[in-house]
């Protein structure tokens, strides 16, 4: 009885020790301080935020979905892919709080702009549209996916509209990975990696001499892009890369980190011709918005002689033709709804003497189509004398974009044109 | 000593009173009442006491499969179209008018804007402990805009009917001798389509899942076909003795509605028809 009597004694006084109170509030109250500080940063003015989003994680493209809260749970996204058809649209749709174990943010209707990466009437459904909050501030929040895990952060836009941000983005992704864009090198102290497929938004990085070859996700910034994980180079862990002043190099913003990506190709001018060389299927596209002097004359003509005979003309292509054994200047058009092509036989060389001179000459080899073309459209014959008239100068807008190349005649400078890849 | 020890045990007992439960349960912020929530409100939650959850919550879906939530604005036309396919001809038809539907509807419809897909099939709808019907697919019926076809919502709405007649029969069950008229039934549904099932006395390929699948499949079909489409379906059959099944089953059918819960399926079947072209014919 005596054990008991203490027993029961040491029971109590355990039982009554006061906890110590380590929070001021109670749980329920301090959860709802959460969201409601959570809720003042999301709906907060400033022009919305950008959702930097990978529906697979670090399997497939990064998207940039524009969103924009307000206090009565109603949040507008505006996004540009492929279930908007690759046009910017904007929905407007709920979201929601909750918890959930851990605090939630999920989007309760239905919004292209999010739900369709997770629609099974869509596709087979990889993506998230409730998010565990895992840390956040006024300018950042930080989530998690709740089904498929993947990181998601979003970013405050204070300056730019959600449109233009997603705009800007996307000529950055044109930019630097056109299809077909060469790879582009990335230098961490000694070591060296290529970046390469960057067309597919997910990048295969092998660091050169081995063989191994990683895939990696990212998402396009207006200045540069991020990629879905820190990737380990050596020892240091590099995610972010935004241009320089110059944009001849993408610098590694992460902090500590010393890395920049370059291109992979030394001699812009020599990755030029190589890409025309024989049966070579790269293919460039003469722009003609970007035609001056006696191009954009001839052109013009061209354009107005198609007209007066009921068709349409498509513009040139420079590209490898088996048919005519060579580099061709090859145009496109249409008579109402049919279409026609032509090739126009031409050589391509390095001027001598020089690193970034080029010079046209024609081979007298045209195709049937091509000599009709040349016979009979006015404008075409002058297209091509003034294109083997003397050298060009050739100059990239930057080694990063080997997809763009500007060419300006030696002999008048206000004869130029470009030529873009696909 | 004794009273030592129970004065123990007593403080035992008080003196952590400071500690009582208090409120620890989940408080999220509530989203805002809208107008279509005063809508449901109004049409739903009042008269019927159903409660419709549209806004997406993962508590009511089935972590299992992928699923998105509706599209807000189908919401309301999808609801009207609930309320005259499916509770409006029973209140007109059954004994009991509105209370028959106050009495037996589901307490909870969760709206769900995808399918639920599985194995080579889609759930369109769930039913749940004769309290919770589940309705996919929302998205797919952008009905102010006109644009859905009879049959898909005729299918639809047999669905709907579906789910219901699992309620009442969860709420009281039918004659177990229905199960014996074909038996046969079947896990390995999906190996017959419709035509198939038909001529073994099935009224769809799903009937033959389970006789509960079966009772409320003639249920379903028989109340959203017109007599006219009713007898050309039976007639489509080829084995007197497949179409011989289907009318015995639907005579129990019939029986079941009307001795349990003073519902005439042929005037029901009138309302739902009449409903469904009306939908139909104000495009």
């Amino acid at each position: 009885m005596r054990y008991l009597v203490c027993f029961l004694l040491l029971t109590s006084m355990v039982a009554c020790q006061n906890e110590t109170q380590v929070f001021e509030q109670e749980p329920v109250e301090r959860r709802q301080a959460f969201f409601e500080r959570f809720q003042a940063a999301l709906i907060a003015p400033g022009k919305g935020w950008i959702m930097q989003y990978f529906p697979t994680g670090g399997e497939s493209a990064g998207h940039n979905l524009f969103m924009n809260f307000n206090a009565t749970y109603e949040v507008t996204m505006g996004a540009s892919h492929a279930f908007t058809s690759n046009v910017y649209a904007e929905h407007v749709s709920r979201y929601g709080l909750t918890v959930e174990g851990a605090p939630v943010l999920h989007f309760t209707t239905y919004n292209a702009v999010l739900h369709s990466f997770s629609d099974p009437d869509l596709n087979e459904a990889a993506g998230d549209f409730e998010f565990i909050i895992a840390d956040f501030t006024t300018d950042f929040i930080r989530l998690k996916g709740k089904r498929h895990n993947a990181d998601v952060c979003l970013t405050r836009l204070d300056d730019t509209d959600g449109e233009e941000y997603i705009r800007r983005a996307e000529a950055t992704k044109n930019a630097l990975f056109a299809l077909r864009s060469p790879a582009l090198r990335l230098r961490v102290g000694d070591r060296a990696y290529t970046f390469g497929e960057g067309h597919t938004s997910v990048f295969k990085i092998r660091e050169e001499g081995a063989d191994s070859v990683r895939n990696m996700a990212y998402i396009a910034l207006p200045d540069g892009f991020r990629l879905y994980a820190p990737f380990e180079a050596g020892d240091a862990k590099v995610q972010t890369f935004r241009w320089n002043d110059d944009r001849s190099l993408l610098i590694c913003s992460d902090a500590g980190v010393n890395a920049a990506i370059g291109s992979s190709v030394d001699d812009a001018t020599a990755f030029f011709l190589s890409s025309l060389e024989m049966n070579s299927s790269y293919s460039w596209n003469v722009q003609p918005a970007a035609l001056h002097g006696v191009f954009a004359d001839a052109y013009a003509r061209i354009n107005a002689s198609y007209q007066t005979q009921n068709q349409a003309f498509d513009g040139f292509v420079l590209t490898y033709k088996p048919g005519i054994q060579g580099l061709a200047l090859s145009f496109k058009g249409r008579n109402a709804a049919t279409p026609h092509e032509g090739a126009i036989g031409i050589n391509l060389a390095l001027e001598a003497g020089f690193a970034d001179r080029v010079r046209f000459t024609d081979r007298n080899a045209a195709d049937a189509n091509g000599q009709r073309f040349l016979n009979n459209y006015d404008g075409a014959r002058d297209f091509l004398s003034a294109l083997c008239a003397g050298s060009y100068t050739v100059t990239v807008e930057s080694p990063l974009q080997l997809s763009k190349f500007k060419f300006a005649s030696d002999l008048n400078p206000d004869d130029r044109f470009e030529l873009t890849l696909y | 000593m004794r009273l030592f020890v129970l004065s123990c045990l007593f403080l035992l007992a008080v003196s952590c009173r400071e500690d009582a439960i208090t409120n620890s349960g989940v408080e999220t912020p509530a989203a805002p009442e809208t107008e279509l929530d005063r809508w449901i409100d109004t049409t739903f939650r009042i008269p019927y006491n159903i409660r419709v959850e549209y806004r997406w919550n993962s508590d009511a879906m089935d972590p299992g499969h992928t699923t998105v939530p509706p599209r807000e604005e189908l919401v309301q036309p999808f609801l009207q179209a609930v309320l005259n396919v499916w509770l409006n001809p029973y209140i007109q038809v059954a004994e009991t008018g509105a209370d028959f539907m106050k009495d037996y509807t589901c307490r909870q419809l969760n709206l769900v804007g995808s399918g639920s897909y599985n194995q080579g099939s889609v759930t369109l709808g769930l039913a749940k402990n004769g309290y919770t019907i589940t309705l996919y697919t929302v998205n797919w019926f952008d009905l102010a805009a006109n644009t859905v076809k009879k049959e898909t919502l005729r299918e639809y709405f047999r669905t709907m009917h579906h789910e219901f007649g699992h309620i009442l029969n969860q709420r009281k069950p039918y004659d177990p001798n229905f199960q014996r008229i074909t038996g046969n039934y079947s896990a390995d549904w999906t190996a017959l389509n419709d035509k198939q099932a038909r001529e073994l006395g099935f009224i769809s390929a799903y009937a033959r899942s389970a006789d509960v699948e079966d009772f409320v499949e003639i249920l379903s079909y028989y109340i959203t076909y017109s007599d006219e489409e009713w007898q050309q379906l039976i007639g489509s059959i080829q084995s007197v003795r497949g179409q011989e099944y289907i009318r015995l089953k639907t005579q129990s059918v019939v029986s079941y509605m009307k001795n349990t819960y003073g519902v005439d399926l042929l005037r029901l079947r009138g309302e739902i028809t009449t409903a469904i072209e009306i939908m139909v014919n104000d495009k």
